[in-house]
């Protein structure tokens, strides 16, 4: 199993009504993002909902996007 | 049964329609401009559809406590929507409508700003309710709506964010 195989299913978590949450990883460098401290650097990852998780060695972020939810009022005539 | 579900929570809707004078802020249940009077709390998993803190079908919807998620920098009842944005600044919350159809209009709920609360450590978010933090009666602390966002979403030291999509937390759609 290579590294990324391995990356990729530490990255799936379990959800609930059979959704996947397949991330997409990538690397922010510290000059990329002001918040990170100096040497360190970030995983952004994105999953199957558009959540952002921003990890560093200290400090997880979490921006949740939902998808729009949608609701319906019937009026009978 | 599990806490899978999203809602407008009907009696606090009821109370908008038929234009209930409220006892403590507002006076008047809206859909947006009343920020300053608007709460988010987070909902844990340990939340049931259609029980309370999620029982939107209830004719006294009052918030409460249970199956809350807290932690540092989130206390109990959440975060005012008035001062959730970044830097402290309110979210903006908009309602619009739009034409639809002749038949279906689309009523839209949503932030101008996203939500963005720095200084965070929360464990298992599955979702959110905004309530009225400041009406005492018909109901206290009437809920307004309710997002199931799944997964549980966890922050370390960190910001947590909520950004609506282009359409909206929500839209209702009003058929005839």
């Amino acid at each position: 199993m290579t590294p990324e195989e391995r990356e990729r299913i530490r990255s799936i978590g379990h959800l609930r009504g059979g959704r996947t949450r397949d991330k997409v990883a990538t690397v922010t460098r510290p000059e990329d993002d002001p918040g990170l401290d100096a040497g360190k650097r970030a995983k952004q990852t994105t999953d199957q909902l558009g959540t952002v998780i921003t990890e560093s060695d200290h400090r997880q972020d979490v921006n949740i996007r939902p998808p729009t939810h949608h609701q319906e009022i019937g009026f009978n005539q | 049964m599990a806490y899978s579900k999203s809602g407008w929570y009907l009696h606090t809707l009821m109370d908008m329609f038929t234009n209930v004078t409220e006892t403590g802020t507002p006076t008047k249940i809206t859909l947006a401009g009343n920020s300053l009077n608007e709460n988010l709390s987070l909902v844990s998993s340990s939340a049931a559809d259609y029980a309370a803190p999620v029982a939107v079908g209830n004719a006294s919807p009052a918030w409460v406590n249970t199956d809350e998620v807290t932690g540092t920098g989130w206390a109990t009842g959440g975060v005012n929507l008035h001062a959730a944005a970044a830097g402290g600044t309110d979210v903006v919350e908009t309602c619009a409508s739009s034409a639809g159809t002749t038949s279906a209009g689309l009523i839209t709920y949503g932030w101008t700003n996203p939500l963005s609360v720095t200084g965070t450590t929360l464990t298992g978010i599955y979702g959110f309710i905004i309530y009225f933090v400041n009406i005492t009666a018909s109901v206290s602390k009437p809920c307004l709506l309710t997002i199931y966002v799944g997964t549980g979403y966890n922050t370390v030291a960190g910001t947590f964010g909520i950004t609506p999509s282009g359409t909206g937390l929500s839209q209702l759609t009003l058929t005839q």
